[in-house]
């Protein structure tokens, strides 16, 4: 057996990155928006990850797509930390002007997104991203992955976080839909 | 692996949800619909999540809208700040090269296992990883176009073991497609009035398929034949999301 100090080798991207940026931008973006409530801040940390990725690539590249979750939550987490912000944003509501066509369904629209980020703020932190990495399509062992617990729990967990939502917030989820 | 073994042993939540999303094996899956067709209880607590699951992703939709700004891999702030000026005195080439001679000399009168990791050092420096052969990439699984008409048909070309397709309706002009669960291979053929998916009758996987709202009318067909059709009756536009049941039924 060949012993001695393990090998310093730097990991080098082996995808396109425009194909790569492509292919989970438009996924990640809105993942995000869910997460935070904020499209700005949601762009910013999209922005952030890819960064990361062309700078300090992960060491093996078969799973980049939740490679780019996992650092882009991370970098909403950290930055919210430093702000000592744990809650939703309020996130932009859509400006009405004299061009819109109709500013009543625009007022409609803000309301609903208003009460929608409400109903998500409710969530910790993981329950919210389990929720959101399942909508996106990710399988229970990389939700279990990124969150750190075993795959066999995130289907329990998936539906306390439902009920949860159905329980607290059961009139609210009702007007909404 | 779910053991059910009387009628009034009951399943838990989990599994239920990993029924809904076809994260149980064959087995399991046979095992709890076979459960679920004759208990009344259980059958109730899984369309009771399933409902659940289908009005959050109803709320979520609430939240789609356009990005800000334009976004890209790298901004040119961001390239012009970080490539040139700011790189360490000890990252120039020359003083690069004189490390590596350094360490080629030091690991030819070093003992193996020390002459092995100025080889990798070596190696690291000079950014070459010959130990790590070139990777192909893998086919995505997603498909993106604009639609050509207003009416919007997707074709499966047989009924599904199980799965479904969530439909999403985007304020975007371009529809997509993916693949959510295990890739068996099925594939999206893009057609002029809409999308065909080549899958089997032992397909487990679900769908993704997100519709621009211009759509004026939206059809699933399964084997030719149709198990969905809708089509916009106000001018708010298509309306989502639905789920569809690949089994046919």
């Amino acid at each position: 057996m060949r012993g001695g100090l393990p090998p310093r080798v730097k990991p080098r991207l082996t995808m396109d990155l425009d194909a790569l940026f492509n292919q989970h931008q438009a996924g990640l973006l809105r993942y995000l928006t869910r997460y935070t409530g904020d499209p700005e801040e949601a762009a910013d940390a999209v922005q952030e990850a890819y960064l990361r990725l062309v700078e300090r690539p992960p060491e093996r590249d078969d799973n980049l797509r939740r490679w780019l979750y996992v650092v882009a939550t991370n970098v909403v987490r950290d930055r919210r930390k430093k702000h000592h912000e744990t809650a939703l944003a309020e996130g932009s509501e859509q400006r009405i002007s004299s061009d819109d066509a109709d500013p009543l369904t625009l007022l409609e629209q803000n309301e609903r997104r208003r009460a929608v980020r409400e109903v998500l703020g409710k969530l910790s932190t993981k329950e919210r991203t389990i929720l959101l990495m399942r909508e996106d399509g990710f399988l229970h062992r990389e939700i279990a992955e990124t969150v750190g617990t075993t795959t066999k729990s995130i289907g329990t967990m998936l539906v306390r976080a439902l009920n949860k939502l159905a329980k607290d917030l059961g009139e609210e989820v009702e007007e909404l839909l | 692996m779910i053991l059910i073994t009387t009628q009034d042993e009951h399943v838990e939540d989990g599994d239920l949800m990993r029924l809904l999303d076809t994260e149980c094996s064959d087995e399991e899956d046979r095992m709890l619909r076979l459960h679920l067709a004759t208990c009344g209880d259980c059958k109730r607590r899984h369309d009771r999540i399933a409902r659940l699951s289908h009005r959050f992703a109803a709320l979520l939709f609430e939240l789609e809208e356009p990005a800000p700004r334009k976004i890209t891999p790298v901004p040119e702030s961001r390239k012009a700040t970080t490539q040139p000026a700011v790189k360490p005195w000890w990252s120039r080439r020359v003083l690069r090269v004189a490390a590596v001679v350094a360490l080629i000399l030091a690991g030819a009168a070093a003992v193996t296992p020390v002459r092995a990791w100025v080889i990798d050092a070596f190696r690291s420096i000079l950014g070459a990883d010959a130990s790590a052969p070139p990777q192909q990439q893998t086919p995505g699984s997603l498909v993106s176009f604009v639609p050509s008409g207003s009416e919007f048909l997707v074709e499966f070309l047989e009924q599904q073991s199980t799965g479904v397709l969530r439909v999403y309706v985007d304020t975007t002009d371009a529809a997509s497609a993916r693949m959510i669960g295990r890739d068996e291979g099925e594939g999206f053929l893009v057609q002029s009035a809409g999308l065909t998916i080549r899958n089997t009758s032992e397909s487990s996987v679900s769908y993704e398929l997100r519709l621009p709202r211009t759509c004026q009318s939206f059809e699933v067909r399964i084997a030719g034949a149709v198990v969905w059709r809708y089509e916009v009756r106000s001018q708010a536009g298509l309306q989502g999301p639905w789920e569809v049941d690949l089994r046919g039924g």
